[in-house]
């Protein structure tokens, strides 16, 4: 070693050190800090960069501790808490364990799975429907008897309700919830016509991806539920404002009413592209119908040839040419 | 100043010392199974096999890359120990060109390893789902950087401590290293320093991120493998005035 | 020239880390060994040999205090071009062949590669090691592994060879061969430094020795100047009584062999007195004898001298025992 060496050396570590220090300033901005704290999680200490490979080996000690009980007691919950909480901690993005986690827990401790969900939800990172709308499930379901969780329910289910790729029963449960608080009917009424002319074809079909709980709910399609719920809504509202009407005699009173059912039926018939729909149940008929085909209600007619009796669906009789009126 | 051929004839030796050890290949087997055989795991994991997959072979990458590096420090303390360091230096050979030999020759070890292990996981990867994953390439060449990082620390430590305790502290530093995040978000200035002059593992970690789908920009992971290249520069240095000091009784 | 030269050179060891304890291996050690001589440095265990060739080798830094190869600095690499070092119960690199550790050195010493080729050939022919080229140097006995150490110390055929301790783990045929290389290396005038503890070898082999006791240097010359004549026999082949009782004070003992006197001397300081009182008294001096010490007994009598003027106890030296203390052997 000659002397001169470590004089070298010194002045090559000064050097190194500077521009290392400014690298790493540099390659700690251009990284985004939202991810590196996402994807790193909460208990990086010991874990040396392993976290996402040891959230592995946690996931599956965990499927086979799930597999080996038969119920979720109270004690067994608060193992798997611990258990879920570990792995997100190593894996902050894993949405399954948390999806899988809270609905373990659900039923045992909304509280505490509501808390995993929280998790989740608090990172933003997953984009994810399922997780709030899981959320906004366990509220509903386990904690309806408090008001305060309806709008949890309400602020959970939002979140979902508007995340990429939701299902259309997302929406159509996002109402629901929230014709829970409305103050009457007309607001529900809205809710659901906002809904439907939103443009229900843009929504993602269910497909069989359900979770079990909306396949029945989505048989019929959104289109065809959401037009039900307005039908429904708008008679109910047609009804009670008629029966109110009958004993009313207070002419501002009267005229509100009135002006009422005459803009449901206007919303109704609107949301039916202006199909002629029954006074009763407010659920369009066909041309040629002289009685609902919903209720059996007598509905006045429409689409049959003033000249040959033809029922038709066009402006003119297929029959014998003749103006028809709609 | 510093005579190459007297550095790539202790690299060749050291490089010729390591790839003797059967262990290493007996550890290359077992990664490349465990891997391989991670297709097996679809009902263990609920159907995450190629997460597992894709995360099991950049810890074992990792792995590799880290027993790899820290045979320098091994090294380094068995050839003082077995007076071959005496030998050596008692002949015209500068303390820095046996330093720098020795963590080239580990180094070239480490680069050949991560390379045999990254072509073999991302075959293996293609032949089980189909596609190049291309990305990987980024945690292999991160991974690469911070062992290289690893070998220089394994350097510094074994330049004034045994073998048992260089290869521990070096360890404790690789695994303390991951967690100087926090001290980037502290509002204090000592935070911040220390965060940029400790060595810094979590700059070279992209296997959280990388994982779970989040894209980082080639620029990001080439200036991290830059500032691995640079910060082993300067514990390379470090190692060369501590070892020049040192008494090699 | 001189091929070792050192000045007050000094190695100091702090140990410890809350109570430091200082300890000095070496103290002002002013050393001057002259080309193509073979050179002993002999000292107890713990005296600073090794701690001397290392600082000569510029293995360990020197507290103060300067020295030189072959006219070099100690601190200049390049001193060491010239140097061939074997160093105490080496291993070397035990996964390399015997071949392939000489070619490592040769490479070191920046030789092409058919100098190190027949220097590689050369050098395991003269340690006796041919046929032995790809035996991997872990299967090496000890005695095989010194033989090694010395090829590859000569390797880059030095003007200085310094060895420590060579005569460890050699069978008797090897420590012949051995001091065979040695005197050979001198007759190519080489100067030759080396360590050992077999003193009669040293004795043998060295035109100077150096003696270190607790890191001082105690004695230092050419082996004839320090071993003195210790003891004197005088012969006479007639012995009056009158004589013989003013004698007996100063002789150790006064014997008669074969119709002869024999007086012997425990110094030779009284040797011209006894002289006197025999020429006085009409005995005539048949024959003078004088017994030589040997390098073993001088190395002993100065360590314990400087010892015991330093106030370190004697190497080797039996606790006295107490009067009226009985040793009691212990059967348990």
């Amino acid at each position: 070693m000659t002397s001169q060496a470590p004089k070298a050396a010194v002045v090559l570590l000064i050097i190194s050190l500077v521009v290392s220090m400014m690298l790493s300033i540099k390659i700690h901005n251009g990284r985004d800090p939202v991810s590196v704290k996402t994807a790193k999680g909460g208990n990086s200490l010991f874990t040396a960069g392993f976290q996402k490979a040891l959230s592995h080996f946690a996931w599956m000690r965990l499927i086979q501790l799930r597999g080996g009980m038969d119920k979720v007691t109270p004690e067994r919950a608060d193992i798997l808490i611990k258990k879920y909480d570990n792995l997100t901690n190593l894996d902050p993005m894993f949405a399954k364990a948390y999806e899988d986690g809270a609905l373990d827990i659900g039923w045992t401790k909304p509280e505490k799975s509501l808390e995993l969900l929280d998790k989740a939800i608090e990172l933003g990172q997953i984009k994810s429907w399922r997780l709030p709308f899981t959320a906004a499930f366990i509220a509903k379901m386990r904690l309806q008897k408090d008001p305060k969780n309806l709008e949890r329910a309400i602020k959970y289910i939002e979140l979902a309700a508007n995340a990429p790729d939701r299902p259309s029963y997302v929406k159509r449960f996002e109402i629901s919830l929230k014709a829970e608080v409305a103050k009457d009917e007309t607001e529900v009424l809205d809710l659901w016509v906002k809904y439907y002319t939103g443009g229900s074809d843009r929504f993602v079909e269910m497909g069989g991806r359900g979770m079990g709980i909306g396949g029945d709910m989505e048989d019929d399609g959104s289109r065809r539920i959401a037009l039900n719920r307005i039908s429904k809504i708008s008679a109910s509202i047609i009804n009670a404002a008629q029966t109110q009407l009958q004993g009313e005699k207070d002419p501002s009173k009267r005229q509100a009413l009135e002006k009422r059912v005459s803009d449901t039926r206007k919303i109704a018939s609107q949301v039916y592209g202006g199909s002629r729909i029954c006074p009763k149940c407010f659920k369009p008929y066909q041309a040629g119908d002289r009685f609902c085909p919903n209720d059996g209600q007598s509905v006045t007619p429409y689409g049959i040839c003033s000249k040959c009796g033809e029922v038709t669906r066009g402006a003119f009789c297929q029959k014998c040419s003749t103006p028809v009126a709609k | 100043m510093i005579d190459t051929a007297d550095m790539l004839t202790i690299c060749r030796t050291t490089y010729t010392r390591v790839l003797r050890t059967k262990s290493l290949y007996l550890l290359l087997a077992s990664v490349l199974c465990l891997v391989g055989a991670a297709h097996l795991y679809t009902d263990l994991t609920c159907g995450r096999q190629k997460e597992l997959m894709y995360d099991s072979g950049a810890a074992l990458i990792t792995l590799v890359g880290l027993l790899s590096g820290l045979m320098v420090t091994f090294d380094i303390a068995r050839d003082l120990r077995e007076k071959v360091a005496l030998v050596l230096l008692s002949k015209p050979l500068g303390r820095a060109h046996y330093l720098l030999g020795k963590f080239f020759g580990v180094a070239y070890l480490v680069t050949i390893n991560i390379a045999l292990v990254t072509v073999g996981i991302m075959a293996i990867l293609h032949w089980e789902f189909g596609g190049w994953k291309w990305d990987f390439l980024q945690v292999a060449l991160s991974t690469w950087g911070s062992m290289i990082m690893v070998t220089a620390l394994g350097v510094l430590f074994a330049s004034f401590l045994t073998e048992l305790p260089a290869a521990l502290l070096t360890l404790v530093v690789f695994v303390l290293g991951h967690s100087w995040e926090f001290l980037a978000r502290t509002g204090a200035g000592i935070g911040k320093i220390l965060f940029c002059v400790l060595p810094n593992f979590c700059l070279l970690d992209f296997k959280s991120e990388l994982g779970n789908t989040i894209g980082v920009s080639w620029g990001v992971v080439l200036m991290a493998v830059v500032y691995a290249l640079v910060y082993s520069i300067a514990l390379l240095s470090l190692s060369t005035i501590l070892f020049s000091k040192r008494d090699l009784a | 020239m001189n091929a070792v030269e050192t000045q007050d050179l000094t190695k100091e060891y702090v140990t410890g880390w809350r109570k430091p304890v200082r300890l000095m291996a070496l103290e002002g050690l002013g050393l001057e060994v002259k080309p193509g001589l073979i050179f002993g440095f002999l000292g107890p265990n713990g005296a600073g040999k090794s701690t001397t060739i290392k600082m000569l080798l510029g293995l360990i830094t020197p507290t103060r205090g300067e020295g030189f190869l072959m006219g070099k600095p100690i601190y200049d690499k390049t001193a060491r071009e010239r140097v061939g070092f074997l160093p105490e119960d080496p291993s070397f690199c035990a996964y390399l062949s015997s071949s392939e550790f000489l070619d490592l050195c040769g490479k070191v010493f920046h030789m092409d590669k058919a100098t190190r080729r027949k220097r590689t050939a050369e050098m395991l022919a003269l340690v006796g090691l041919t046929g032995k080229e790809k035996t991997r140097i872990s299967e090496f006995s000890r005695g095989m592994l010194q033989r090694i150490g010395l090829a590859q110390a000569l390797m880059n055929n030095p003007d200085l060879v310094v060895l420590d301790e060579p005569l460890n783990g050699l069978d008797p045929y090897g420590r012949k061969e051995l001091k065979n290389i040695l005197h050979r290396l001198k007759r190519e005038g080489k100067t030759v430094f080396f360590s050992s503890h077999i003193l009669s070898d040293v004795q043998e082999m060295c035109d100077e020795v150096g003696i270190l006791n607790r890191g001082r240097m105690i004695a230092c010359g050419p082996v004839k100047d320090l071993v003195q004549a210790q003891s004197v026999k005088l012969q006479v082949a007639t012995l009056s009584m009158d004589v013989m009782q003013k004698i007996e004070p100063l002789a150790k003992a006064i014997t008669r062999e074969h119709n002869r006197w024999s007086i012997e001397l425990e110094d030779t300081s009284k040797q011209a007195q006894v002289t006197d009182l025999l020429r006085e008294g009409g005995a005539a001096t048949v024959e003078v004898a004088r017994g030589m010490e040997t390098l073993e007994e001088f190395f002993f009598r100065q360590i314990a001298r400087n010892s015991r003027e330093r106030g370190f106890p004697v190497p080797g030296d039996e606790p006295a025992e107490k009067p009226g203390e009985k040793i009691v052997e212990n059967k348990g």
